[in-house]
């Protein structure tokens, strides 16, 4: 087959290789440029791979199975990945997950007939606190319900014609981490701290620390609004940082 | 009387909230690489005392002191060096360092350009888990910015100190945040981890004397060389642990998030006085996992300690990751341990016979029991199951999936037992998709 690299993707391999001490060291970030050109990482590719890093091809193939990320099949052009690990599981990771699938008709593993979208349920993205979460390509979508799940699967149809065949890796702006557009979670809502009745159990003992955080720092950062907060909660990150 | 413990200085996330403090020009404007500039006139044994005397100590969950584990580096040895820095965040339930990789990549930059010269190391290698993407190009934004300003490269700051620093992407194994399985992912293999000794510290990457240390152990070194380890002691409200630490409160709380904090809180201070208390006040507390999945999970009478290392052990838990999970009445804890479970059988590398077949056996039993099919037979088979798993693996994987499944049982044995006397969850239908999952025929 001619199944070959560009000069491109050599002068890329070579710089990798320069990184490490000996070349089979290169072969995980290698397999990642070279399955994103690919879009998955076929025996072919495998091959060259292992002819390009000097090492076996049986090796190749122990790292490709191996790790989660490197894919010998081709998936969806979105490779949907929802968490429901503990913190997305207790924030309902599992309904909107069960919800992707009445949607898209497949199940965990399976893409749609026309190869727009696979599924997957991924372990903790470690975007614990901002769950229920799941990552397309390298961008993160956070604060996950069924409705912005719904606005999030129609954007991406109506930008599929743009990929031409290809998987979405991410945005023109670099990785997206945070809600989906126009379902931004409610500022969080100050349970005017403690309240009489949760800590009961809890804070019997001594009631101090609840007194004291009420009428303290939490609330009157609340009164300027959560936006400028330094320390906690901080802003969702604005496009690529400012540069 | 108690300071209030949002008026700590800001150490982590200073510059989180400054639009470009993830650039060279905003970490430089809040008094970064002052650290660095003072480590590269230091000798590398007074950069090691001093942060032995900080009193820093491993944030990536084993608590190890830092300055220690640098000092176990040969100084004879005539092989390079290296510093290989964990950020294979992957502990369900943690998600502290993806943050300062985001907002504050320099700091870690700086913090490990201190570790090399410390430990006379002129490559240093950055495992990032594959997954984070926007933690990826921020990191590799701010290592090309450093290497434009003279920072990383042939003469750090004019030193005449060599420094490369490369970002190794990781391809999603959970094993891959155990240190040596990390060094074999580096080396391009499988992520199975290495039989200690020879440690790293001593034979590691490459077989080359290898320091493994954590995104946040690092990212506080900049600091604490700038400003020296007394101001980093006072820092804590306690005298047991420096400096400030990354909080990441998930779960069931008003205010989940990553929020920086003086050492010397308690657990339960950092729920109500931190995170907000309970989402829904009219639901008590019923269970917090302290530090991430693996460690033993923690009743509501027992969150009035400290939340440090050593504190957490007199409850019969772990500080772990420092990112508590807190879970609300209502929640199924025989669902949860399942979900765990199957984490952990999904993630063991099959290396170690106990590990790989036990975890899908205590998935399979946990499952089992969540359907309304298990038996009393099966809760003994869980610690029976647990405890031989134990202790009897390579890496510490297999204590991360039995402490689990032997504490909850422990802890919340009526609730299994309601399962099997029942027949089904007393707190509804599983959602089709982890029944799917699971295998059990419903």
């Amino acid at each position: 087959m001619g199944l070959a690299f560009t000069d491109e993707d050599r002068a890329k391999i070579d710089e990798i290789v320069a990184r490490y001490p000996n070349k089979p060291a290169a072969l995980l970030p290698v397999l990642h440029i070279v399955q994103d050109n690919f879009g998955h990482l076929s025996p072919e590719v495998q091959l060259l791979v292992a002819q390009a890093l000097d090492v076996p091809p049986p090796r190749v193939r122990e790292v490709v199975t191996f790790y989660e990320m490197y894919h010998e099949h081709p998936e969806g052009q979105f490779h949907i990945e929802v968490c429901t690990n503990i913190s997305c599981h207790l924030m309902g990771g599992d309904a909107v997950l069960d919800h992707l699938r009445s949607k898209l008709g497949i199940e965990c593993g399976q893409h749609t007939k026309d190869n727009m979208f696979s599924l997957m349920e991924a372990e903790c993205l470690a975007s614990c606190g901002s769950g229920v979460t799941l990552k397309v390509g390298r961008d993160y979508y956070e604060h996950l319900t069924v409705e912005a799940v719904d606005a999030l699967v129609d954007r991406f149809k109506k930008m599929a014609p743009e990929l031409k065949g290809k998987a979405y890796i991410c945005g023109k702006d670099g990785p997206h981490v945070g809600p989906v557009k126009g379902f931004e979670p409610p500022a969080p809502k100050l349970v005017a701290a403690p309240t009489k009745k949760a800590p009961a159990k809890a804070a019997a003992k001594d009631s101090k620390p609840a007194a004291e955080a009420k009428d303290s720092k939490p609330a009157a950062k609340a009164d300027k609004g959560s936006q400028d907060l330094p320390s906690f909660n901080p802003p969702p990150l604005n496009k690529n940082g400012k540069k | 009387m108690a300071k209030n413990p949002f008026e700590t200085e800001l150490v982590f996330s200073k510059t989180w909230s400054t639009p470009g403090g993830n650039t060279l020009d905003g970490y430089k404007a809040s008094g970064g690489y002052a650290g660095l500039k003072k480590a590269l006139e230091m000798a590398p044994d007074d950069i090691i005392t001093e942060v032995s005397k900080s009193n820093l100590r491993g944030r990536g969950g084993a608590g190890f002191p830092a300055g220690r584990k640098w000092s176990f580096v040969p100084k004879d040895s005539d092989k390079p060096k290296y510093i290989c820095v964990n950020a294979d965040e992957s502990e369900p339930g943690t998600f502290k360092d993806r943050y300062i990789m985001e907002r504050s990549p320099h700091m870690l930059i700086e913090g490990t350009a201190i570790g090399c010269k410390a430990i006379g190391a002129h490559v240093a290698y950055i495992y990032i888990r594959g997954e984070f993407g926007l933690a990826e190009t921020r990191m590799q934004q701010a290592i090309d910015e450093a290497y434009a300003a003279g920072i990383l490269g042939d003469s750090v700051m004019g030193s005449g100190f060599k420094l490369d620093m490369y970002i190794h992407r990781g391809a999603g194994a959970y094993i891959c945040g155990e240190e040596t399985a990390l060094l074999e992912s580096i080396e391009g293999k499988k992520g199975q981890p290495r039989l200690k000794p020879p440690f790293p510290a001593v034979e590691g990457l490459f077989a080359c004397p290898t320091i493994i240390n954590n995104v946040e152990t690092l990212a506080a070194v900049g600091p604490i060389i700038d400003k020296g380890s007394d101001w980093w002691v006072k820092l804590s409200r306690t005298s047991a642990e420096g400096g400030t630490k990354l909080v990441g409160v998930s779960g069931h709380v008003a205010k989940p998030g990553v929020y920086e904090v003086p050492g010397g809180l308690t657990l339960k201070q950092v729920i109500y006085e931190v995170a907000g208390g309970m989402r829904n006040p009219d639901k008590a507390l019923k269970a917090v996992i302290p530090g991430g999945s693996s460690c033993p999970i923690l009743l509501p009478e027992d969150i009035d300690v400290g939340y440090d290392f050593d504190a957490m052990k007199t409850v019969g838990s772990l500080m772990g990751t420092g990112c508590p999970t807190i879970i609300e009445e209502g929640t199924c804890i025989v669902r949860l341990l399942t979900r765990v479970e199957r984490f952990y059988a999904h993630e063991s590398c099959g290396q170690c016979t106990p590990c790989r077949e036990g975890g899908d056996w205590l998935f399979k039993i946990l499952s089992r029991i969540e359907a309304g099919q298990g038996t009393m037979a099966d809760l003994d088979k869980i610690e029976s199951l647990a405890s031989k798993i134990e202790g009897h693996t390579i890496c510490a994987f297999g204590e991360a999936l039995a402490w689990p499944a032997r504490s909850y049982l422990k802890r919340f044995f009526k609730e299994f037992e309601q399962h099997v006397e029942l027949g089904r969850c007393p707190f509804g239908p599983i959602p089709v998709a982890a029944v799917a999952l699971s295998g059990v025929v419903a």
